[in-house]
Order: C-alpha cells, then sequence, then structure tokens
C-alpha cells in the first residue's frame, strides 16, 4: 500500500507551462527599447526600491552621472479612491481617506469630516473640535519623525532612523488608545469624534512631549551638524519661487522656498483661530532648509498641542448616536487642510441623493513630485535621493 | 471684491454675465465664480499666472449629459479662491494650459486618465495611474459599476427627467394663465420647499448604522429624495443637469 503525496500528485497534474510570454518594457516605456545615440542612457530607479518611499518609479535619463531627463512613472498603488466614494453614501468614504496618506492619516480623516460638515452645516461640540486638532498635530509630528528617519537612512545614516521611529512609537501608543488604531484611522465622525481620550491622555502626552523636547537635542546632535550630511543638502535642490507658482506646490516644501503660506493661517479650520503658533518660513529653498522648516514645524505642533491640552473643556464629543446618514445639499464645496505635506483638499459635488456625486482629493504630494520632475533636470544622480527624501513624498497619497 | 483688478480682466474674458460672486462662502469655499467655453480657457490662465495665482485643483466632473472642466486657482498670501467651470461639448477636447502652469501637466493627465478628457497640444498626454494598455476611463459615470446600482441610477435619472419635464409643463401652463393665477401657486411651492427643508433634516438625522453592503442604502434614501423632489417640482427643475 503506497502512501500517496499530495504534492507529487499536484506535480504530476500540473506540468510546468511550456513557455512564458517574455516580461517586457515594449508597451510601457518605448524610449527603453532604443538606446538614444546621443551617448545618453537610461536608468531605471524603483518601483522595488528602497528609497521610493513606496513605490515609484523614476525613468532617468542620463549624461554620465547628469540627469537629462526624468519621468516619474507612477500608479502602482492606486486603489480608485474617488470611485469608492460615489458607490457609497458619505458615511461609507469615512475610513477612506486615512488610507490615502497612511503617515497624516488623522488629518485626512477629519478633513473630510470638516468638508462634509461645513457643506452640510453640522455642528461639531468644542471638545471634539479641540480634541481633533490636538490629535492632528501629535499625526504631524508623527509624520514629520518618520521623514526625518527615512531622509537620513535615504542619506545613509542608519542611526537617527532608530532614534525617530523611537520616538514616533509613543505618539503612535497615544493615538492607539484614543482611537483604537496606529496609523490608518478612522477616529472623527460626522459631527464629532467616534469616542472620548481615555482619563490618562493628557498625562501621557505631556509626558510625551518633555520627553520629544529633550530628543530634538540629541537629534540636533547627532545630525545637523554632521560634514556629510550638510554637503548632501546644503544648495542641493534649490526650489525657485516662480517653480513652486507654477505646480502649486504647498507645505513645508513651499515654506522652504520663501512663501508663507500654511491652510491653517490663511484659511483657519478647527480649533486654530484660538491657537498661538508661528509659520516658520526659509528663504533657501534646498534641503537644508526643507529640513529646519520641519523641525520647527514639529516644534510649533508641540506647542498647539500643549496649549490644546491646557484649554480642552468638558463636555460631549459627538452625537449621542453616530450622525450616518447625512442629508446633502445640492452643489459643489471645496474644503482644505494643512497636512504634513501640504495643502489637502476635498472638492464634493453633491446632489439630493445620500451618495456624492463625485469626491475629488488635491493631494499635496502629487503637485509636489509633478514639480521634483522638472527640477531634477541638470542635477547629479546622487543628489536625486537626498532631493526625493528632502521632499517628503507619500506614494499611496499620489495615486489615491 | 467683485470691482478688484483681477475680476475685470478675468470678467472680460469669460461667458459674459457668468461671473459672480460665490454663493455662501462660509459653506462652499469660493470667492470667485465664472463659467469660460474651452478656447477662453488659455488666456484666463495666463491672466492668472500673471497676477500671481496658483493652480491649485483641476476636477474633471462627469454630469451624464456632458462633462466639465472646474479650474481653481488660489493665492498664497491671501485666500482667494476662484473656481472657473468649462463646460464640454460631446467631443471632450479642451486646449491645454500645460505651458502656463506645470501643475497643469499630471492635472490634465489625470484628467484624461480617469474621465477621458482629450487635451489639446499636451506635450506628453497619456495615462498617469492606470496602465498604459486600459481602455476603460474609469470616473465616468457609466463605467466600473455593478448592475444593481446601474439599474438604480437609471431609474433616478428617468424620474429626474420626467419630474423636469412635468414641472416645465406646469411652469408652461402657468404662464399661459392668467397673471393672477401664475402669482398664486407661488406662495404654497415655497411653502412646499419650506416644509420639505426642515423635514428631511429630521428625517436624515435618523441615525442608522451603516448597512454592510454599498449597494443596500440605495432603496431608502432613493424613496425619501423622490418625496422630497415630488413636494418642490421648482427645485428639481433647477437642478436638472446635475
Amino acid at each position: 500500500m503506497s502512501i500517496e503525496s499530495a504534492t507529487l500528485k499536484a506535480y504530476a497534474e500540473h506540468p510546468r507551462t511550456p513557455e512564458y510570454a517574455p516580461l517586457r518594457f515594449g508597451t510601457l516605456t518605448p524610449a527603453l527599447e532604443q538606446a538614444p545615440d546621443d551617448g545618453t542612457y537610461y536608468l531605471n530607479m524603483g518601483p522595488q526600491h528602497p528609497s521610493m518611499h513606496g513605490v515609484l518609479r523614476l525613468l532617468l535619463r542620463l549624461d554620465g552621472e547628469k540627469v537629462v531627463e526624468c519621468e516619474p512613472i507612477i500608479g502602482y498603488s492606486h486603489r480608485a479612491h474617488e470611485k469608492m466614494a460615489e458607490r457609497g453614501i458619505f458615511a461609507q468614504f469615512l475610513p477612506n481617506p486615512s488610507r490615502m496618506d497612511y503617515l497624516g492619516g488623522m488629518i485626512y480623516n477629519v478633513g473630510y469630516c470638516q468638508a462634509v460638515e461645513r457643506a452640510f452645516s453640522i455642528e461639531v461640540p468644542e471638545r471634539a473640535r479641540v480634541l481633533r486638532t490636538l490629535c492632528c498635530e501629535l499625526n504631524r509630528i508623527s509624520s514629520h519623525l518618520l521623514w526625518f528617519g527615512t531622509f537620513l537612512l535615504d542619506l545613509g545614516a542608519f542611526t537617527p532612523f532608530l532614534l525617530a521611529f523611537q520616538d514616533r512609537e509613543k505618539i503612535l501608543d497615544i493615538l492607539d488608545s484614543a482611537s483604537g488604531s496606529r496609523l490608518t484611522y478612522c477616529y472623527a465622525n460626522f459631527g464629532g469624534l467616534t469616542l472620548d481620550v481615555p482619563d490618562d491622555f493628557a498625562d501621557r502626552t505631556r509626558q510625551y512631549i518633555k520627553e520629544q523636547r529633550e530628543a530634538f537635542h540629541t537629534y540636533h546632535e547627532l545630525v545637523t551638524g554632521n560634514v556629510i550630511f550638510r554637503q548632501r543638502c546644503e544648495g542641493i535642490g534649490v526650489f525657485s519661487k516662480d517653480t513652486v507658482l507654477s505646480y502649486g506646490m504647498t507645505g513645508p516644501n513651499a515654506r522652504a522656498s520663501g512663501i508663507p503660506y500654511d491652510v491653517r493661517k490663511a484659511e483657519p479650520y478647527g480649533f486654530y483661530p484660538e491657537l498661538d503658533f508661528e509659520v516658520p518660513t526659509r528663504e533657501e529653498g534646498d534641503c537644508l532648509a526643507r529640513y529646519f522648516v520641519r523641525f520647527e514645524e514639529m516644534e510649533q505642533s508641540l506647542r498647539m498641542v500643549e496649549q490644546c491640552l491646557d484649554r480642552l473643556p468638558e463636555g460631549p464629543v459627538g452625537p449621542k448616536k453616530p450622525l450616518v446618514r447625512v442629508k446633502p445639499k445640492p452643489g459643489e464645496y471645496y474644503h482644505c487642510v494643512e497636512s504634513p505635506r501640504g495643502q489637502f483638499g476635498m472638492f464634493i459635488v453633491a446632489d439630493k441623493n445620500p451618495e456624492p456625486w463625485r469626491i475629488k482629493a488635491r493631494t499635496p504630494s502629487f503637485s509636489n513630485l509633478s514639480a521634483m520632475a522638472e527640477m531634477l533636470e541638470g542635477t547629479m544622480v546622487a543628489d536625486t535621493i537626498a532631493i526625493l527624501g528632502s521632499i517628503d513624498i507619500v506614494m499611496p497619497e499620489i495615486d489615491r | 471684491m467683485i470691482n478688484s483688478p483681477i475680476t475685470t480682466a478675468v470678467s472680460a474674458l469669460v461667458v459674459p454675465g457668468s461671473l459672480r460672486e460665490g454663493e455662501e462662502r462660509e459653506r462652499r469655499g469660493f470667492d470667485l465664480e465664472a463659467e469660460a467655453l474651452p478656447e477662453q480657457i488659455v488666456s484666463v490662465a495666463a491672466l492668472y499666472r500673471g497676477a500671481g495665482y496658483f493652480l491649485e485643483c483641476l476636477t474633471a466632473v462627469d454630469r451624464e449629459d456632458f462633462r466639465e472642466l472646474w479650474y481653481q486657482f488660489n493665492r498664497f498670501d491671501r485666500c482667494e479662491r476662484h473656481l472657473v467651470r468649462v463646460g464640454l461639448d460631446e467631443n471632450d477636447t479642451i486646449p491645454t494650459v500645460s505651458h502656463v502652469y506645470g501643475s497643469a501637466r499630471w492635472f490634465e493627465r489625470e484628467a484624461f486618465d480617469m474621465m477621458g478628457i482629450h487635451v489639446e497640444g499636451h506635450p506628453n498626454l497619456k495615462r498617469l495611474l492606470l496602465p498604459e494598455d486600459a481602455d476603460f476611463h474609469p470616473l465616468r459615470r457609466d463605467q466600473c459599476i455593478d448592475d444593481e446600482l446601474r439599474e438604480t441610477r437609471e431609474k433616478r435619472r428617468a424620474k429626474r427627467i420626467a419630474q423636469a419635464e412635468k414641472a416645465k409643463a406646469k411652469a408652461e401652463a402657468e404662464a399661459a394663465a392668467a397673471a393672477e393665477a401664475a402669482e398664486a401657486p407661488t406662495e404654497p411651492q415655497t411653502d412646499a420647499v419650506d416644509a420639505d427643508a426642515s423635514e428631511p433634516t429630521e428625517e436624515g438625522k435618523v441615525n442608522e448604522a451603516p448597512p454592510a453592503n454599498g449597494t443596500s442604502p440605495e432603496t431608502d434614501p432613493g424613496a425619501s429624495s423622490d418625496s422630497a423632489a415630488e413636494a418642490a417640482p421648482g427645485d428639481s427643475g433647477e437642478g436638472e443637469p446635475s
């Protein structure tokens, strides 16, 4: 009696495919098929490359080590969020925005809620308004900390990555205790928040702020004065004011080029009008300027979190029962918030039906990356990594 | 605002009389709205670029009967959001503004990719997010939806058109009647609108657990919106193109 091996049986039943269709670049990039005859050549970066921040593919045409042409090829993580929005009611789109930008998920979630609340006149209790702002700022710090770690990792420094992630973990724990998730939050709800924060939330956050302020000294001692770091950042990847205007760049990238545009100041929303904070700006527009702007922003965010904690009122955080079915009013609405990467806008077109007619997400990295493609021309190939790291892109947010 | 230099210059370029201050700025977020023809948009964009505005967003909207492109301009130094709408004809063609605004390069590619808008003169018009061999435009209203949703939408659309025609016929009949008779029905009609506005908000705040699948909410709200539309025929006539 022979023991039948399932694997051997399956092997016999499924013979090898005689010929695989050859993998071809052909239809995608005809440029690769025909080598240019002027001495330049193509270099393919990504989509699976550790410094590509997800799945970005850069097709670089190089002359020696100089970039002649750069074409970003995107869409590898396209999930059709805008189409999904049209299929369900407004509340069914609530979990989606935080999946667009998984590093600034809280801000995206709150931004979408605020867009709907503002469009259809839904009231939000004061405590929820303050808590939302507080959580958004914590989220901004965590996003910038991750940027700091990965940027330095791109430049070849490994230790700052570990330090930054260690500190970021504290924020994730705090936000986890409040919302129940670590990255893709669905904390805000139409009309408030799903849950109130736990009792020890304020104490933990204050403890974290203290530790983070000390940690900044460590970061600066370790990195900011480092010669290799300075030489790879100073004067590299300069965005002029005209480029910023032409490409509609926003966020820290625009502010590093001397444009003090911040949605929190230009078009205040949430609890920001009552907070005291500054918009850090630099004139140089290079990688180092962007580095400093983000660090100053983190310090401003810590200030804002402290103010929110001081002025946190008592009361309900939302309607007694979750407000699931909003009654839309026909029209088109635009609301934008300041995400860690720039202006995140929600364009809502509604008719009488409970589903949105169209939702368009204006994501900041989309504009920032399109500007980078042009700016890379004429730079060295090694600087590509530094520039890409310094503009802080998140691919799922671009692909949506 | 309506008399500032930029608005005067824009009003000379767009469709005459279409420039207006954004209604309900607090809720809708637009300071100024205008409508332009496809051949006007390049000069409008160039004007905004020269005045220091950036192209914030470019949205393609499928209205089922036609498609629209919405150009949104804003300033860095103060918040001033202008919305320029361009209605497209059945060919869905529009000249490119990518030589004016760098950001339009990807925005226009996205509009082509998602909505099938043909942008004339674009330096590199090909798929942006979808694979290059995709043969559909997913954000069109009739694309990538299941049969159930399609049926619901078709029913709604037929109902909307029927109501619009009914309202139109009613309006014509009223116009044909004497001036007294024409004035009289306006009052009850506004009452109906008010009652309609207050009722559904209560109805809308009826809290229900979100349905598990995307298609089941079709039935209830569809019925409620129908009843709302019946109560206010004038309103549905206005919303007909949407």
